[in-house]
């Protein structure tokens, strides 16, 4: 068997190990525990040596006679409410329109909101914020509460997700989908009638109701609950397939999952602890659903897995002590992801007969722990330090090994075959300090050593070390500065050859890699002046140097301006453009001697402007937006470059608002939308459902509209 | 480049360091951190205060909102608030004004001569009298609880973030609070993810369905990328309960970290992912066979079709990418 082995490089590090068969309490390496508490120890042992972090001394306060008579507390109790009531009208029908508020169809909509709060006594109050009451994107959250009493709260939120307005496959039905009226099965998709194509509406809505509940039980105790119920409901578009078959099917959803958590605090000046426990329980209303074969050869019908029920559950435990300038946090959880969801049959080809399964469920648990240790202090006036631990592990147990029979596409009879439990494990050491040169200058360094631990890859065990350094600098006439760079690189261990990969490929996120992370920002607006001007970039470059085939670059940039011009309190102007751009190459090899490259090239330029003015009872707002990317992909081999179509996704809207007080009580909103969005992606456009011979795409388009919303309102201050 | 970079850095330092002393903003750091351990406070609290702080300050066009304050949590004088007026009180609260701005030392009985400025106070904001920290830790006085208690060492305190910077507290509009404007605020700073979230495929953030605090801890987390989970899957799990498994055959970058292949805000890419198929997945897999075949740009129509690249790629076949519980879904395609 072949084995990739790299030197390692001769520094000292630090080892972390996970065994697979380790017990369910994880250990802190000792060495960092006691490093972390005797710095602990120390540091409180030196109180008086540290200046304390900006502690008030109050042995001179006497407030025992202070009446607060101009205080307008009194004045400032009662209920403000506003209420908005109107009517929205759109343009046209597109579902990426109202992708993400329900304003998907043509038409009118009535549009309510409310906003309501009452302050009472005692510090009693309720509040009532209601949005988008007319409309697919609906929230309500109401609460009553005391202060440093209780709050009560509920919540009700709905959340479309539309994709497609029009969406054709060959399929019709939920979990049971068979073929469109009148549907002809052929040997390609060339000889299919595609008139008979089934069209509908592709897009699901999430409901969420939720309750919570926080109770004081004294100035120390605190309890918190809420419970919540979340159903998704409504359809994906899929793809399946019999080996070489495939075909675009819709894809019912319905979910649920329920929420539920708990926790106890008790808290005091220097100490806080706080004990809990989380659940969730998901839910797939759907565990399966079949298809018939469009196609005139192979098996008639095919079955799917949907996602299986699951839970999770964490208990946890966190807190802090301050002592002085120093405080140490901490957190343990201990969790447990579980499904037991009955297995499918093998397949749906009776012919087959493949041997019975071994059992009738995975039995599936996955114990998660995680051990956080935070400790910073002030060591001087000037100085802070923070070490930081942190590990985290997530570990399979029960059955983590079977053995299963299997059927390829429903048509050819597989050995069998184990499934693997992946393990992975991760520690992670930070040492920083923040050093305060001048009162406005300060040094931030630090540095990161990160281990992880997989089971059962190819490399099951990675060192990351990082150092990073931060320069800011606030009010230099006006300026506000910052730079930061980051260093960090990444040793993956021995290479084992574990799947049919070609030995020179590096899985990206396990293997080798140098980064290198710039990012600077600065923002100017002098003392005394009405405007202001800022700057930021981020360039950061990721190398796997080591990764012979797969991925070997990948870069990120985005530099932008921004500026702003406030004259008074009237009137505001600003404006920001940014240009980002990511990069990716990744080498492949069909052949020793016949190696290829992709490079991807996206960018994206966007151009924000926003306006303000109020003239006497008429305020007036604009909001213009530009978003133009591009991507480029290209192949290339020794022999050919290979250049793809544009790639193209650009976003133009502009918004108007005119808000004019009729009276100081009521005010009329007129708002005008206009939205345009273009995209090109030839992965869709050039596709029509008979393009492939045994591909049977779903007949979709990119979006391309141009679309109207105009509103008219009237908000009631009561 | 880790030396030249801290040398660069250095030299910054240097250039900026001798002005500051002229900057008038955040410089009455060591005046004010003085005041706290004087600890001189006014002899009437609030009636000092609002004497001259009232709705005339400081012109009667433009003046600061101060009474605002009482029409918040902040002003109601609850237990446990700047205004308590509860005997019982532990201080700072029932410190009235002084509770956030710090002891009036003598601030409100100086008789000023010509030219000569009012001992400071400490305020709040990106242009304040007190650097960040200092305001900070006056809000951390009090706010020191569980969902801040992480705040030192956070991301947004390397930053130099005031709490003042998002949070309005003379206001009853906190916009960072409100869910329909509370993304403005972030953004007004991460312009990048602003511009994400009008990319080919967003979560929804530009309408507010979708908040930033939904994913985030601000104040402060010990996770990755200030998430609230333990981890970046926990977190994205959170709604997408239908990935978390465990599954029968694991797709392992899915079941590890969901940002392995995926980007939160936006992407130009379908599915939020970083490349799209077959470069993302031709990344990890080589193997003999249509894994090892480069795609062309003859293979898109009219000049060719390929079923690797058109339509859906890999998950044409490979649909159940994050993982199947199919007993024959070892490939990912039941």
């Amino acid at each position: 068997m072949l084995s990739c082995k790299r030197p390692r490089r001769p520094t000292q590090r630090a080892h972390f190990r996970v065994s697979v068969a380790m017990s369910v309490l994880v250990p802190v390496p000792t060495s960092v525990l006691v490093s972390i508490l005797v710095s602990a120890l120390l540091l409180t042992a030196a109180r008086t040596a540290i200046a304390t972090d900006y502690q008030p001394n109050y042995d001179k306060v006497r407030n025992d006679q202070w009446r607060c008579r101009l205080c307008s507390v009194d004045e400032s109790r009662g209920t403000v409410a506003h209420i908005n009531v109107g009517v929205i009208s759109v343009s046209d029908d597109e579902a990426r329109f109202g992708r993400d508020n329900g304003l998907n169809d043509d038409g009118e909509s009535i549009d309510l909101n409310v906003n309501a709060r009452a302050v009472g006594s005692e510090g009693s109050y309720w509040d009532l914020r209601a949005t988008d009451l007319g409309f697919g994107s609906r929230r309500l959250d109401l609460t009553r509460g005391k202060r440093s009493s209780y709050a009560v709260g509920f919540s009700w939120r709905e959340i479309p997700r539309n994709s497609y307005n029009r969406a054709g496959t060959a399929f019709v039905g939920n979990d049971r989908l068979r073929l469109a009226p009148g549907w002809l099965r052929a040997t390609t998709t060339r000889d299919m009638d595609l008139s008979r194509l089934n069209y509908a509406s592709v897009g699901t809505e999430r409901r969420r109701g939720s309750a919570h509940l926080a109770v004081h039980l004294g100035s120390r105790v605190r309890v918190d609950g809420d419970v919540s119920r979340e159903t998704k409901r409504g359809s994906q578009l899929t793809s399946n397939d019999f080996f070489y078959q495939t075909m675009a099917t819709p894809l019912a959803i319905n979910f649920r999952t329920d929420d539920v958590n708990a926790s106890v605090r008790y808290q005091t000046r220097r100490f806080l602890a706080r004990v809990g426990i989380t659940q969730s329980r998901f839910s797939n209303r759907q565990p399966s659903y079949t298809w018939d074969n469009p196609y005139s050869f192979g098996p008639e019908r095919g079955r799917k897995a949907t996602e299986p029920d699951n839970k999770a559950t964490r208990v946890f435990l966190d807190g802090r002590l301050n002592v002085g300038s120093t405080s140490l946090r901490f957190k343990r959880v201990e969790g447990e992801l579980s499904q037991n969801e009955s297995f499918l049959p093998v397949t749906t080809n009776d012919r087959l007969m493949p041997p019975p399964l071994p059992v009738t469920g995975l039995d599936g648990r996955v114990n998660l722990e995680s051990t956080r240790l935070t400790l910073t202090s002030r060591v001087t006036r000037r100085i802070r330090i923070e070490a930081r631990y942190r590990g985290d592990e997530r570990v399979r147990e029960r059955r983590a090994a079977l053995l299963l029979p299997g059927v390829l596409g429903d048509a050819i009879l597989l050995p069998p075959r184990p499934n693997v439990a992946r393990n992975f494990g991760r520690r992670h050491l930070r040492l920083a300090a923040n050093v305060r040169l001048t009162n406005g200058l300060r040094l931030r360094l630090g540095t990161d050593r990160d281990a992880y631990e997989r089971t059962f890859a190819e490399v099951t065990s990675a060192d990351e070390d990082k150092r990073w350094i931060q320069l800011s600098h606030t009010s230099f006439l006006g300026l506000v500065a910052r730079l930061r760079y980051t260093n960090a690189e990444r040793d993956a261990g021995t290479f084992t050859p574990r799947t049919s990969n070609n030995p020179l490929t590096r899985r990206f996120y396990q293997a080798d890699r140098d980064q290198t992370h710039w990012r600077g920002d600065i923002t100017w607006q002098p003392d005394g002046r009405h405007f202001s001007i800022g700057a930021h970039g981020d360039v950061r470059d990721n190398e796997y140097h080591a990764s012979i085939l797969g991925l070997q670059r990948a870069a990120d940039r985005t530099v932008g301006l921004d500026a702003a011009i406030f004259p008074s309190r009237r009137f505001s102007l600003s404006a920001f453009i940014e240009r980002q751009r990511q990069d990716a190459h990744t080498r492949g090899e069909q052949a020793p001697d016949r190696p290829f490259v992709y490079e991807s090239d996206d960018e994206v330029q966007t151009l924000g402007i926003s306006l303000n003015a109020d003239v006497r009872r008429l305020t007036l707002s604009l909001d213009y937006l530009l978003s133009d990317g591009s991507g480029r992909n290209t192949t290339w081999t020794p022999d050919v470059l290979s250049i793809f179509p544009e790639l193209v996704s650009r976003h133009e809207s502009l918004g108007l608002k005119a808000r004019f007080a009729i009276r100081d009580d009521i005010h009329l909103i007129a708002r005008w939308y206009r939205e345009n969005f273009e995209a090109r992606d030839w992965a869709i456009d050039g596709t029509r459902p008979d393009t492939l011979p045994r591909l049977l795409s779903a007949d979709i388009a990119s979006p391309d509209y141009a679309i109207n919303r105009v509103s008219l309102s009237i908000t009631f201050d009561l | 480049m880790k030396w030249p970079a801290l040398v660069l850095l250095l030299m910054l330092g240097a250039l900026f360091s001798g002005g500051s002393s002229a900057a008038p903003a955040g410089n009455h750091h060591d005046e004010l951190v003085g005041k706290l351990t004087d600890g001189k406070y006014s002899r009437r609290g609030a009636d000092t205060c609002l004497k001259c702080h009232d709705e005339t300050f400081p012109t009667v066009d433009a003046p600061f909102p101060t009474a605002a304050v009482f029409r918040t949590a902040h002003g109601q004088g609850t237990k446990a608030s700047p205004f308590a007026t509860s005997d019982t009180a532990v201080l700072p609260a029932g410190l009235q004004c002084e509770a956030c701005h710090g002891p009036a030392g003598d601030h409100p009985t100086q008789i000023l001569e010509d030219g000569e400025t009012r001992q400071a106070m400490i305020n709040f904001g990106q242009r304040a009298n007190a650097q960040p920290d200092l305001q900070n830790s006056m809000c951390l006085n009090c706010h020191n609880d569980t969902v801040r208690m992480a705040w030192r060492g956070s991301n947004h305190e390397g930053a130099d973030l005031a709490c003042a910077n998002c949070h309005r507290i003379h206001s009853t509009d906190d916009p960072v609070r409100d869910h329909g404007t509370q993304n403005q605020t972030c953004t007004s700073c991460h312009r990048d993810v602003a511009a994400d979230a009008l990319k080919h495929s967003a979560h929804p953030l530009r309408q507010g369905q979708l908040n930033c605090t939904d994913c985030h801890a601000i104040h402060g987390n010990d996770g990755d990328a200030l998430t609230h989970g333990d981890s970046v899957t926990e977190t994205c799990t959170t709604c997408h309960g239908e990935k978390r498994g465990p599954f029968l055959w694991e797709h392992a970058p899915a079941a590890e970290d969901c940002s392995i292949c995926h980007v939160p805000h936006g992407s130009s890419q379908p599915a939020l992912l970083t490349r799209r198929p077959p470069q993302l997945c031709q990344g990890c897999h080589s193997s003999a066979g249509h894994r090892s075949l480069p795609q062309f740009a003859s293979d898109v129509p009219p000049a060719g079709a390929s079923e690797y690249l058109l339509a859906r790629g890999c998950t044409n076949c490979h649909s159940a990418v994050h993982g199947s519980n199919h007993p024959s879904g070892d490939r990912l395609r039941r």
